[in-house]
């Protein structure tokens, strides 16, 4: 577990502890200004308990991930979020390969949004934070077989929203 | 024969979680099978693409407006600033011409020195119109429909209303002494719902602390309570509770809102993380 303690004097390396969280917390939401208000509520909650448990990358970022899925259970931001995809989802008419980048860029990101939570933070923490299966399993409190078929349907329904065989 | 290897298998071998032998058995076949290799290698690049597209925002990903809107934009531009330089030299050579129409004539030079500014062209009318129409008075908020709730509890609903607008209006004349006389005024009741209101109505950790210095102790300990729920006056709240923790008067009541307080799920590790845990026995 990667401890953010690595300057001379023994301090925290905050800066790059919160850089590593907004990252995630940008893969997960998508949204810089909804990433920003993740990070630093993560940030506040950890520090109030003790500096040394927020100094830990691996703590945070359980924190965080946790905390997001409190929020999305919320009844409120299930609505929103499900009246969001309804109206705004685009759909991919044509083949794959005669997409522009920009094009496949927003149907990854609409797949991605549209995942059930689970798959979605499955994909974010093996894609973008590296981790293997038994890391993303001990954050989401869940087994290695469902981190691995919760990525399996992650990975099928991003191949089918750009028209690709599942 | 070969066998037929699934999208999960490759998706495994592809994260390295696949079981050493079925890798090697993997490794083997991609050797003499192109379309596997082919299959592979669709994979590996869809995730590269997915963690492109999750690495950057939204708002980074924005696309510029497209070209006709960009140009009918500068289109508009220039027009508004046509029709503002016609304006500026029209007026002032209507003036000048009525000036020397009036010079010219003898009849109407009396008029010439007090005439007004022509603006009785339909432009500068419309102009005129359109820059000068009145504010339209704020319509005052619609008074709040009585819930549910309320309307089965008339009596209190019915004293509530009064104490909130008297304690809203001495906050906001900053007048501690009568928010304070109200507080005392009010029954058990109706102090517990005022305190509420005060700790919502106040929005600064500083501007209570001052408050709290004016309190009698139990009135503290129970505002402190309120407190303790929101999240910008915790700190605070706590702060003040450990410090009335050390008047051996106040240590019971103190203990007693604490372990209250503990009930409650979400605050419960909130005073575990500010260590209020070591003041809920009522003794020293």
């Amino acid at each position: 577990m990667t401890e953010f303690n690595s300057h001379p004097e023994g301090s925290v390396d905050w800066t790059a502890l919160r850089a590593r969280l907004h990252r995630l917390a940008l893969a997960i939401t998508g949204r810089n200004d909804e990433a920003d208000d993740l990070t630093h509520d993560v940030l506040a909650s950890l520090l109030a308990r003790d500096v040394r448990t927020a100094a830990h990358l691996g703590y945070a970022r359980q924190a965080l991930v946790r905390r997001w899925l409190d929020q999305q259970r919320s009844l409120r931001r299930r609505l929103a979020r499900v009246a969001g995809l309804a109206l705004f989802a685009p759909r991919a008419h044509r083949d794959s390969e005669s997409l522009s980048d920009a094009e496949q860029a927003g149907l990854i990101r609409c797949a991605v949004e549209r995942l059930p939570l689970r798959q979605r933070l499955v994909l974010v923490l093996r894609l973008v934070e590296e981790q293997d299966y038994e890391e993303i399993a001990q954050i989401l409190e869940c087994s290695v077989e469902s981190v691995r078929s919760n990525l399996h349907l992650a990975r099928r329904a991003v191949r089918l929203s750009l028209g690709e065989a599942p | 024969m070969n066998r037929l290897w699934s999208t999960q298998e490759l998706e495994l071998f592809h994260d390295g979680e696949l079981a050493p032998q079925q890798h090697e058995e993997l490794v083997q076949a991609l050797r003499g099978d192109a379309s596997l290799r082919d299959r592979l290698a669709r994979l590996q690049h869809l995730d590269r693409r997915v963690t492109a597209v999750l690495r950057t925002s939204r708002a980074a990903r924005r696309r510029p407006a497209p070209t006709v809107i960009r140009f009918s934009a500068f289109l508009a531009a220039a027009a508004l600033l046509t029709l503002a330089a016609g304006l500026w030299h029209f007026f002032p050579a209507d003036n000048r011409r009525l000036m020397d129409t009036a010079r010219r004539s003898p009849e109407l030079a009396p008029l010439a020195p007090t005439s007004p500014v022509a603006i009785d062209t339909p432009v500068y009318d419309a102009v005129r119109v359109a820059f000068s129409l009145p504010p339209r008075p704020r319509n005052p908020l619609p008074a709040r429909e009585p819930t549910r709730l309320s309307a089965r509890r008339p009596a209190k609903a019915a004293t509530a209303a009064p104490l909130s607008s008297a304690l809203r209006e001495s906050l906001a004349r900053q007048d501690a002494d009568a928010a304070l006389a109200i507080l005392a005024a009010a029954s058990d009741a109706e102090r517990t719902e005022s305190i509420e209101q005060l700790a919502t109505l106040l929005r600064s950790a500083a501007t209570v602390e001052r408050l709290l210095e004016r309190l009698p102790e139990q009135t503290q300990v129970e505002l402190c309570a309120a407190m303790a729920r929101d999240g910008r006056f915790r700190p605070a709240a706590f702060s003040r509770l450990r410090r009335l923790a050390g008047d051996a008067r106040a240590r019971p009541l103190v203990a007693e809102t604490l372990r209250a307080l503990e009930q409650d799920r979400d605050l419960r590790d909130q005073l575990r993380a500010y260590r209020m845990t070591d003041l809920m026995s009522p003794g020293t």
